[in-house]
């Protein structure tokens, strides 16, 4: 069964009087399946966000219909089923970290007990275990963002909906994000995620999908749609000068054009990590 | 679902507790009575009068304004308030926000009253409790001959001046001080205008005769009088003002019989308070379920407006105008009159109470009904 599945579905939003004002949705289409990490792409007032609303069932389709492992949206099983990130932190100002989890925890089931101890956890995971008796009201955007992913993952839902999840967050964070969304991809969730980063998506999708006015324009796997059929690109180590220029000699010798051939440079996230460590100091 | 309502609920509270205005907003209402009554009150009686009323009018006409202005923000139906992404159904939070928001209106009120008795233990005098008069008879001299007809057990009876007619009332016995007070309705006779500003005179008729009251006048229709008294002495309500006839009626003359101290009548006063108060929260809630939070303090504020001003307003004629006369009051205007005449307040304001809880209760379902069907665009 899919985890998740978007069937023809449309959403027009009108005025007081009924008229048509925009078309946010436009026979939206695809699905995501157990274990898999789903990216959905598009510029803003591409949908998105809107295609959110309706699985979460925040909004209803003016047509078409949305199923979350086999439930309609608004449900109780398909509430319990997902875990929603909003794009924009959505938490209760004058609680504390942990009173928050314990909330999210007691509204998922959890016996008070196992609220705590998954709560403390969860502070620990998301690198927030020293602010767990701090007012939300003071967290930076980013503690926010990790407290809010916190919040999802207590009530262990088989469904991730997450809005741009990286967005506010510095690298460090985004990195822990990326990792959580792997962590959760190996546990089989499935995880619907948008952003405008695409660099984000690219490192954690299995499958993305590109939006605009409402309308699919292009879906598949990372590797159907980014593979370039008419180059090749080959690392060695270590970097040999001579080595390295009997290789393009040879390669020429065959036939090929070499278009490139120089020391690769580090993605600036990797530069940061390494000078400032995988652990946010605060 | 009780228990993630019940959930929602207490984080709703920790929230509202936690806001920076709280403290302040606990103190003001605590001192509000004392301190109004410290301030303006003069001596001793005005002191007294004003911790009663000032007690009143802020349980019946300060608080449901507060609280229908305060009960228009209290959904946040907004995604960015973090409430509706709760994973809860929306009926849930609903249900929790309508819980939070009545312990907080209760809380808010329980500090208030609490000032309003401190204030009464501090200025106030005690209350009295009060017995109906017996009975109530019509008497005029015709001719040398006294003639008498039973008053009505209930409703007004009423003496016409132009006639001679007197009400006399049968008294309970108190022993040998008599106090009490009695209301009473005035018609006006249009064969010629009033002409005195007292219209009617009181005596007390015992064995030995007639003898005047000490009296004293209250409002525009109420008079108390106390005397010493005698058994079997009745009270004598006579009109002197030849262009108004007066009625009146047992339950409208009432008898000190011992005094109380004000901590019951508060708490009446103060639950009845309450129940009408979140019967405005809960018919607010029902419409900010679809609609703006201006839109629904306008539709309490029209609530107020139809059930306290228009019964008051309307007259006893035919159509419309009786039909606004049947409407229940939303704040039953009995007992905070008694306890404004510095009367224990009766039992029965639970029951009014009670049932303006009932109709509170029974729109919150609707309500949640129809919260689920919002649409959450932003």
């Amino acid at each position: 069964m899919n985890a998740v599945e978007f069937i023809n579905l449309s959403k027009t939003f009108r005025d007081f009087f009924g008229r048509r004002r925009v078309q946010a949705l436009d026979g939206l289409s695809f699905s995501l399946k157990p274990g898999e990490v789903f990216g959905l792409l598009g510029p803003n007032g591409s949908g998105k966000s809107t295609a959110f609303k309706i699985a979460v069932g925040l909004l209803r389709p003016t047509t078409g219909s949305v199923s979350i492992l086999g439930h309609k949206p608004g449900t109780m099983a398909a509430r319990r089923a997902i875990g929603f990130l909003p794009e924009d932190s959505t938490l209760l100002p004058f609680l504390t970290a942990i009173e928050t989890l314990k909330l999210h925890g007691a509204l998922a089931g959890l016996s008070r007990a196992d609220a705590a101890s998954k709560a403390g956890e969860l502070l620990e995971r998301v690198d927030l275990a020293h602010a767990a008796k701090r007012r939300v009201k003071g967290f930076s955007k980013g503690m926010q963002r990790r407290l809010g992913i916190a919040s999802v993952l207590i009530a262990d839902p088989d469904v991730y909906i997450l809005d741009e999840p990286t967005s506010g967050l510095d690298p460090i964070g985004s990195v822990l994000m990326k990792d959580l969304i792997a962590e959760l991809r190996t546990s089989g969730k499935a995880v619907l995620i948008s952003s405008h980063l695409l660099g984000e998506l690219e490192n954690v999708c299995d499958r993305v999908a590109f939006l605009n006015a409402g309308k699919l324009l292009k879906e598949g796997t990372l590797e159907e749609l980014l593979r370039e059929t008419e180059v090749h690109e080959l690392r060695v180590s270590p970097p040999n000068a001579e080595a390295i220029k009997a290789l393009e000699a040879l390669a020429r010798e065959k036939g090929l054009n070499v278009i490139s051939s120089k020391a690769p440079m580090r993605s600036l996230e990797a530069f940061y990590i390494s000078v400032l460590g995988r652990k946010d100091d605060k | 679902m009780i228990g993630r309502a019940l959930a929602i609920a207490k984080a709703a509270l920790v929230e509202a507790l936690r806001a920076r205005l709280s403290p302040l907003v606990a103190l003001v209402l605590v001192f509000a009575v004392p301190l109004i009554v410290g301030f303006s009150g003069q001596d001793e009686a005005t002191k007294a009068w004003l911790t009663r009323a000032a007690t009143v009018e802020g349980l019946r006409t300060v608080m449901p304004l507060a609280v229908i202005i305060g009960a228009g923000f209290m959904l946040k139906p907004a995604m960015k308030r973090g409430w509706t992404v709760l994973p809860a159904a929306r009926s849930e939070y609903f249900a929790g926000i309508a819980l939070a928001g009545a312990l907080v209106l209760s809380l808010c009120a329980g500090l208030f009253a609490l000032g309003g008795y401190v204030a009464g233990i501090a200025y106030g005098e005690r209350l009295s409790v009060t017995a109906p008069a017996l009975s109530v008879t019509r008497q005029r001299m015709q001719e040398g001959q006294l003639q008498t007809a039973p008053g009505r057990e209930e409703g007004l009876t009423w003496a016409d001046p132009r006639f001679g007619e007197e009400l006399v009332f049968e008294l309970p016995d108190t022993g040998k001080q008599l106090r009490g007070s009695i209301e009473f309705l005035l018609v006006l006779n249009l064969q010629a205008p009033p002409r005195e500003r007292q219209p009617v005179a009181l005596w007390l008729e015992g064995p030995s005769g007639r003898a005047p009251l000490i009296t004293a006048v209250e409002s525009r229709n109420r008079m108390s009088f106390e005397a010493e008294v005698a058994a079997g002495s009745r009270l004598v309500v006579q009109p002197v003002a030849p262009g108004l006839v007066v009625g009146s009626s047992i339950e409208r003359v009432r008898i000190e019989t011992a005094s109380a101290n004000a901590l019951a009548s508060v708490l009446r006063l103060l639950f009845v308070s309450l129940c009408a108060s979140l019967l405005c929260v809960s018919a607010v809630l029902l419409v900010r379920a679809l609609s703006t939070a201006p839109t629904s303090v306008l539709a309490g504020l029209l609530l107020i407006a139809t059930l306290t001003m228009l019964p008051g307003l309307a007259g006893s004629g035919t159509g419309m105008s009786r039909a606004l006369s049947a409407l229940p009051q939303l704040f039953p205007q009995a007992a905070y009159e008694e306890f404004l005449a510095a009367r224990t307040v009766p039992d029965g304001a639970l029951l009014d109470g009670l049932w303006r809880l009932l109709v509170a209760l029974a729109l919150l379902p609707i309500g949640a009904a129809l919260f689920k069907l919002r649409e959450i665009a932003k």
